[in-house]
């Protein structure tokens, strides 16, 4: 009751669930965008949905399927940056009738060290004030360009698959690999591949059988950003 | 006056057409809390009502398929792997609520939400059953020697098990009602009428008439109203599947009488017809009727569950309706296990809830 003036905190409702746990009000933000991930993971069962970044640039549908702590955010926030539209940096989401993106743009989540990286590259009214010690570090928001908001109905067609690992001091390089590893990627990054079953992995298979596959180890996100251009360049499949 | 649009809905599916946008909204979203909405897809199927479903909705029809179709599909590979496991012991399955439903082949249940698989097994087998589960990757979650001599003395259950490869949930019942609780039920009565299922060889549910009065006793012996709504509506297919059967409601009465199960049978009964509107053989409704009238608890009970079966979403969930569901709780405790072993029991659980939710936290914190 004394709550709303004693360290207030946020709570978020779902038709009468509270599915996650309350927040001090200084991180509502994130608390409404983890909420809102929750949401659209656990009903949109019509669809494949799946953790990783989506972008498109001309006509070429680029993902990332990836844990959390891989640098997809930050190595989306960079392609976004360089022009790339947006379609998700946290959900991939592949409609089973006819293998096409949906996109699902909403400011890309930045977290610790890559804040710091990205607000370099950004003008300074496009990255939001750091929230400090979330359960997942210091989280701040990247507000995604117009353009990707203004063609969210948009979908796309899926070119590329990238599998980022982030290392420090590693040598960054881009290597292909074969389209099962990337399918299994897909499949072990999905939230509900159990859900759709044979449509999921009939789903999985066919836009791998028309994609480019490449892992992506990376210390340095410049050379990490050109590789992928690079690669997204080459042929047009 | 106003009843919630799912109970509308089920008590007489051509409401639908008078639906606004609104009310689709909130009926979808009425319907998909109470684990009812693929039902109602069923349903709007075969009433050839589906095409009412407005456009920004058509994503629900899509994705409740697909959940409901991975429920079938996976409680079916249970059964399959249970089935497995029990055969090398020589035991035969007996499947109890959403599995026997989904064995016996009722209709709608390939529309049907699963939770965990319910099984009956001899208590004097239990020993040899729980090793062959173990074997085939089922463990017990709960290895506290309390939490084990409480479930084997008190209840009516196992501790539930977990598959350790699939991450599904077994519960091991051998018997349908808490062993220390009002009604008493004798399990070799149930197993003894156990009827092969049809949907495998060694797998079987109970006969139809023990179905109808497990799904009574579970919810009307229970105070948990989350899935009261679909609760009930599995009790109408049982009947509207055996209710044809000859000599059906005559051998229901008696088994109910054999097994001390009356009780939930007419509260069940009387909840069908007031909430769901379903009718009953004239001469069925006079004996719930004449059981009504025999005390003012009966009656008192029977309005509380009245009041208490809503559909599961914060638009149906009034004072009244939790105060009624508060009362069925209290009632449900009170059934299940005497109040000189439930008070010392409570005091226990509430003490470690306290002391586990302070370690979690800290754990948490540190974490």
């Amino acid at each position: 009751m004394f709550r709303r003036w004693i360290r207030p905190i946020s709570w978020f409702s779902f038709d009468g669930d509270y599915p996650l746990k309350p927040l001090p009000q200084a991180q509502a933000v994130a608390l409404l965008e983890w909420g809102m991930n929750y949401c659209f993971s656990t009903s949109a069962h019509h669809l494949l949905v799946i953790h990783g970044a989506a972008l498109e640039r001309d006509g070429v549908g680029l993902v990332m399927p990836a844990t959390s702590g891989s640098g997809k955010s930050t190595l989306c926030a960079g392609l976004v940056l360089r022009g790339w539209r947006l379609l998700s940096d946290e959900m991939i989401v592949i409609d089973p009738k006819d293998g096409s993106m949906r996109p699902l743009p909403r400011p890309i989540s930045l977290k610790n060290e890559s804040i710091a990286i990205i607000r370099s590259r950004c003008a300074s009214d496009q990255l939001s004030a750091p929230i400090p010690n979330t359960i997942k570090g210091t989280v701040a928001q990247l507000r995604p360009p117009s353009v990707s908001i203004q063609q969210m109905k948009n979908r796309a067609v899926l070119r590329r698959v990238i599998l980022p690992r982030y290392v420090p001091a590693v040598k960054t390089e881009l290597t292909s690999i074969t389209q099962g590893q990337a399918a299994l990627a897909l499949i072990k990054n999905a939230f509900n591949y159990g859900v759709l079953a044979e449509q999921g992995f009939d789903t999985v298979g066919s836009v791998v059988s028309q994609a480019r596959c490449f892992g992506l180890e990376f210390s340095d996100l410049d050379t990490a950003l050109a590789l992928i251009e690079e690669s997204a360049a080459e042929g047009a499949v | 006056m106003n009843k919630p649009l799912l109970i509308r809905f089920l008590a007489h599916p051509d409401v639908v057409a008078d639906f606004s946008a609104e009310q689709w909204s909130l009926f979808v979203r009425q319907a998909d809390g109470s684990a009812l909405w693929p039902y109602a897809i069923a349903v709007l199927k075969q009433y050839q009502l589906i095409d009412q479903v407005p456009e920004h909705l058509r994503w629900r029809v899509e994705a409740a398929a697909n959940v409901a179709a991975s429920h079938h599909l996976s409680m079916e590979w249970e059964i399959g792997c249970l089935s497995a496991a029990l055969r090398e012991v020589h035991a035969s399955l007996v499947l109890l609520k959403g599995a026997a439903y989904l064995a016996a082949r009722l209709p709608y249940s390939d529309a049907r939400l699963y939770g965990d698989v319910d099984i009956l097994v001899p208590e004097d087998k239990l020993a040899v059953i729980t090793a062959a589960l173990q074997r085939h990757g089922w463990l017990f979650e709960q290895k506290d020697e309390y939490d084990q001599r409480f479930y084997r003395e008190w209840s009516h259950e196992l501790p539930p098990m977990r598959n350790a490869y699939r991450f599904t949930n077994l519960d091991m019942h051998f018997t349908i009602f808490p062993r220390k609780g009002r009604y008493q039920p004798n399990p070799e009565l149930l197993l003894r009428e156990k009827r092969a299922s049809g949907l495998a060889s060694e797998v079987y549910t109970l006969c139809s008439e023990d179905m109808v009065l497990h799904c009574a006793t579970h919810q009307f012996g229970d105070g948990e109203f989350d899935r009261g709504l679909r609760n009930l509506v599995d009790l109408r297919g049982l009947l509207q599947t055996y209710a044809g059967k000859q000599d059906f409601w005559e051998r229901l009465l008696e088994r109910a009488q054999l097994l001390g199960l009356q009780e939930p049978l007419y509260l069940a009964l009387s909840a069908l017809q007031s909430i769901l509107n379903h009718e009953l053989p004239e001469v069925i409704q006079d004996h719930v009727r004449r059981w009504l009238q025999q005390s003012w608890r009966h009656q008192v009970v029977a309005k509380c569950f009245k009041l208490a079966t809503t559909p599961q979403h914060p638009s149906c969930l009034g004072v009244t309706t939790r105060l009624a569901r508060f009362v069925l709780y209290l009632r449900g405790h009170h059934l299940r296990l005497p109040l000189h072993l439930l008070v010392p029991h409570l005091v226990r659980k509430s003490y470690l809830q306290w002391t586990n939710g302070k370690q979690r936290e800290e754990q948490e914190f540190q974490g």
